[in-house]
């Protein structure tokens, strides 16, 4: 692969047939319906790589939410997440807030508080496509992540580092890329900041005035001014390249890689959605290298099963099953989110993945049974190559 | 000599061949059940349906029934009108559907049903011989047109215990004088016709506990029918099992009681439906052979009952809950693996007393009787809850009145241990205060106000509080309600019981505007639950919330001297519709 590995895919006469319909669609969404299938093959890439930006979330299923958040049950949020992945009305923003869902791992069973989470997950839909530093930004100020690294015990004097840490070595910059005083100097700008109630809030009787030396450079940094220096590190566009490429291309990325997508993440000015744009248009993205290379997430498995299968699963029964194959939403189990990759296929997991797909292709909704799918109308054809690409 | 006597000896035997051929008639007053063969463990009876299917669709029931929100909305779904659907069937029957249904069933029908090998009898008599082999012959010419075999029922296919019987691929009509059988299995038919030649042939009176419940059905009973349960548990699916056993578990009796948890073990049911007044309908179940419920009936120990509770609520109910010998027993009552659970409950029982043993020392001096009142909370404007749930309370006598401290303390103790676990969790605890009614303290806990752009969560809606009032012990979800009964309660003391029974009573308009507070919530958890469209959703929350709108009220009454055949008694009162209100 060379330099212009993130030029345009041609693929010219026999290239976008159904197995690269099903990549763009598995990567930049959550799988695709045949009649989607169909309509990609029938349109062309661009187009369909238009559509995958679309956003045609039911209003109703968006706004289903509000009434079950007093409940404060966890099941009825990863329900409804799940709801909206499975509808597929805006496939590349709910992957992408899935995706740094993971980045910026947050776990209800510390923060305890369905609302909080909400609010984190919106702020990840409403900003996931747009400006990385806005993001980051607001992620910092998210009372979620705030309660989940005890920015409420950071205060002038007692600094808390947790924050600071995680937000350089997993957030921003990666390890390596900054030492533990900068970790110490990076927590004296944060403190102060914390929650009241479910609020951000800046205290200024608890942050530490004091001059900070925060990458060689002193002063009297704030909160801001610490997301400033970070985003300023030339490690930070690297670390977000990388991790899109991670999510999007392949496990396994190469420098050459990271350095083209920094090129382009910096062009657009930190701008993901125009970022992801570029890169799933790309040869690389296509390419031999991509394809087939990444283990599927559960969320990620049971979404596209379903919608591949055209299956009617509940979204309280899908979420439950991703949950079984070890990916419960708003869960994470650590600040490093998901460790992924063949993580997710460990005997235990393997036996889950199985029973999952199983419940999803067999169930015919009869019976009190979740799902609804029809097996025979699915395999009707005769056509092999066709049935072939149904499978696959 | 020798040639007259063989003739008289072919006649005696041609009479003799004749009887067996044609048994004797059958008897006017034959009961229907006893013509079901015995090996039918469910059995449902109309006894005198003609009135009712004469007056059809004009019965003012039925209209009644009709102009309800609920009926109104089966209606509009249906594919046509009542009225509609009976043209249809008057043009296949070729005459009046409804008339001739009337004359077949005029004495009745019974339907019988073996679980073991999923066969159906049903038996009908008509008005007489002549009626009856009118309106079968319009029923088996109607089929004869309509199916396409034209003559293949002008005769019977064969004669059976003295009865014509017809076959039509697994089913079997038979019919005798002004009894029609139908089947849909040949050997449970001719069981059936076996028995109506038998003028001694008892059916189901064989079975034990039949003839007793049998006799006692009301007269004007619209259906009766008997399931024997322990029966049908060999052929159910485990989830029956498990509901039946629910009788043996404390939450089972907790919850519902002896008797009403012995109705679910009982060895066979009887059940009754029943009009009751003119918007009114009744449904009574009478178990029989229910022994759990005699060794977990009251050992005469009756205890006061707390004074009645004036007003509207959304549910009230009087409660016959021995806790104390459920704990002092518990060996004796419950499987041993429920008896962890008592172990854990005296233990924490005694951290919150004082070191008292629950079973022996508090539990007794508090009366079985619990009177429980549900009703909707009073929340201060910046903790309404934005679920707002209906509180309950529940208000117990106690055997003198010095023991209400004991209960005090314990409420707080068992806050202040409730709060240490939520701090262990880094969550807000509640706050013990301490409120006046008058004369009655009050203790009551509750969650510090939230910011007002935070939201009100459903645990708002828990404001636990205690009060003793006299010799009354009032415990509510909500200190509005507590705050409400102890003003309600006043000076009135308990009274000793007399004909006391066990009753629930629901208030459906009420229910129905906690239901339209909940709708949102409800059609959204539905959405995710089960995959459906809003639209959906809408529509099957939408079916309660009519189902509401159609009733007034219902009242639940628990019955019966011997604590091995508890009655339920489940009373509706339809809604007035709305040309009525």
């Amino acid at each position: 692969m060379n330099g212009d590995l993130l030029e345009p895919w041609e693929p010219g006469a026999n290239g976008w047939d159904r197995a690269a319909v099903l990549h763009l669609y598995r990567r930049g969404g959550f799988g695709a319906s045949p009649g989607e299938v169909e309509q990609a093959l029938s349109d062309g890439l661009q187009p369909t790589l238009a559509r995958l930006f679309e956003d045609h979330t039911s209003p109703e299923l968006r706004d289903s939410i509000r009434p079950l958040l007093a409940a404060g049950e966890l099941e009825l949020l990863q329900a409804w997440w799940m709801a909206l992945i499975l509808e597929g009305g805006a496939p590349l923003r709910e992957r992408m807030t899935l995706v740094w869902h993971g980045h910026f791992a947050t776990s209800n069973d510390k923060v305890d508080d369905v609302r909080m989470m909400h609010a984190q997950n919106e702020c990840f839909r409403r900003l996931g496509l747009g400006d990385f530093r806005v993001l980051l930004r607001a992620v910092a100020r998210d009372p979620a992540m705030l309660r989940w690294l005890d920015g409420d015990s950071n205060r002038r004097g007692q600094p808390n580092e947790n924050f600071a840490r995680e937000l350089m070595e997993l957030f921003a910059l990666g390890l390596g890329n900054f030492d533990e005083q900068d970790v110490r100097e990076g927590a004296r700008a944060f403190s102060g900041w914390g929650t009241f109630g479910r609020s951000f809030v800046s205290r200024p009787e608890l942050h530490d005035e004091g001059v900070k030396s925060i990458f060689d450079r002193s002063g009297t940094w704030t909160g801001e001014d610490a997301l400033d220096l970070v985003l300023e590190h030339p490690a930070c566009a690297r670390h977000v390249a990388r991790r899109l490429l991670q999510a999007f291309v392949a496990p396994k990325v190469a420098d050459e890689w990271v350095e083209a997508l920094v090129h382009v993440l910096r062009g657009a000015g930190w701008d993901v959605g125009h970022t992801l744009r570029t890169l799933l248009a790309s040869r690389l993205f296509f390419s031999a290298a991509a394809r087939r290379s990444r283990i599927a997430g559960p969320v990620e498995l049971a979404a596209v099963a379903a919608r591949g299968l055209d299956a009617g699963i509940a979204p309280r029964c899908a979420a439950r099953l991703a949950a079984d194959m070890g990916q419960s939403l708003f869960r994470p189990p650590s600040v490093k989110g998901w460790e992924g990759g063949r993580a997710w296929i460990h005997s235990g997991h393997w036996i889950a993945r199985h029973n999952a797909l199983v419940a999803i292709s067999a169930a015919d909704g009869a019976g009190g049974s979740d799902t609804r799918l029809d097996l025979a109308s699915l395999f009707r054809t005769t056509d092999r190559e066709e049935l072939a690409g149904r499978i696959q | 000599m020798c040639r007259c006597l063989a003739i008289l000896l072919l006649a005696l035997l041609s009479l003799v061949l004749d009887q067996e051929g044609r048994p004797a008639p059958l008897a006017t007053e034959r009961a229907l059940a006893s013509l079901v063969p015995q090996r039918c463990r469910v059995y449902l009876e109309a006894r005198a349906p003609g009135p009712l299917l004469e007056l059809g669709l004009d019965h003012p029931f039925l209209l009644e029934l009709r102009a309800l929100p609920l009926g109104r909305a089966l209606l509009a779904a249906l594919e046509r009108t009542p009225e509609e659907a009976l043209e249809r069937a008057d043009a296949w029957l070729g005459g009046p559907a409804l008339r001739a249904l009337a004359e077949l069933t005029h004495r009745g029908f019974g339907l019988g049903f073996d679980p073991a090998t999923k066969e159906t009898v049903l038996v009908a008599l008509g008005r007489d011989a002549a009626a009856v082999e009118r309106h079968s012959t319009l029923a088996l010419d109607a089929i004869e047109r309509h199916l396409g075999f034209p003559g293949a029922l002008d005769r019977p296919r064969e004669l059976r215990s003295g009865a014509d019987v017809w076959i039509l691929g697994d089913a079997c009509l038979a019919r005798r004088e002004a009894l029609l059988v139908i089947g849909n299995d040949s050997r449970l038919v001719s069981e059936t016709l076996a028995l109506a030649a038998d003028p001694k042939g008892l059916g189901l009176f064989e079975r034990p506990g039949f003839a007793a419940h049998h006799a006692e059905r009301p007269p004007d009973a619209l259906v009766w029918a008997w399931l024997e349960l322990a029966e049908l548990e060999r052929h159910a699916d485990p989830g029956f099992r498990e509901l039946r056993a629910a009788n043996r578990t404390p939450a089972g009796q907790a919850l519902l009681g002896a008797r009403a948890a012995a109705l679910l073990s009982a060895r066979a049911l009887s059940a009754t439906l029943l009009r009751d007044g003119e918007r009114g309908l009744a449904l009574w179940l009478r178990a029989f052979e229910a022994p759990c419920a005699a060794a977990l009936a009251p050992p005469g120990r009756d205890g006061d009952v707390p004074a009645a509770i004036g007003g509207q609520g959304l549910a009230t109910a009087l409660v016959y809950r021995d806790f104390s010998h459920y704990v002092s027993e518990r060996a004796r009552l419950f499987p041993p693996e429920a008896l962890p659970g008592f172990a854990e409950l005296l233990s924490n029982g005694a951290l919150f007393f004082g070191g008292q043993d629950l079973g022996a020392d508090v539990l007794p001096r508090l009366s079985p009787w619990i009177r429980l009142v549900s009703r909707e909370a009073e929340f201060a404007a910046d903790r309404r809850p934005e679920l707002a749930l209906p509180a309950l309370a529940a208000v117990a006598a106690l055997e003198d009145q010095d023991h209400g401290e004991e209960w005090v303390t314990a409420f707080q103790t068992i806050v202040s241990i409730a709060n240490l676990d939520q701090a262990q969790k880094g969550k807000k605890g509640l706050r013990l205060h301490l409120e006046r009614e008058g004369e009655v303290e009050i203790s009551l806990a509750r969650f510090p106000t939230p910011l007002p752009s935070d939201g009100v969560d459903l645990r708002y809606n828990l404001e636990p509080a205690l009060a003793v009032v006299g010799r009354h012990l009032v415990l509510g979800t909500h200190a509005s309600l507590v705050r409400e009964l102890v003003r309600t309660l006043g000076a009135s003391p308990p009274v000793p019981p007399s004909t006391t029974r066990e009753t629930l009573e629901l208030d459906a308009p009420g229910w129905r505007s906690t239901l339209e507070r909940s709708f949102e919530h409800l059609v959204a958890r539905k959405m995710l639950d089960e995959g459906l469209e809003r639209g959906e959703a809408e529509a099957e929350i939408g079916g309660l919330r009519l189902a509401l709108a159609s009733i007034d009220g219902t009242r639940l009454e628990l019955r019966g001297d011997d604590p091995a055949a508890p009655e339920l008694r489940l009373g509706l009162r339809l809604a007035r519709s709305e040309g009525q209100r």
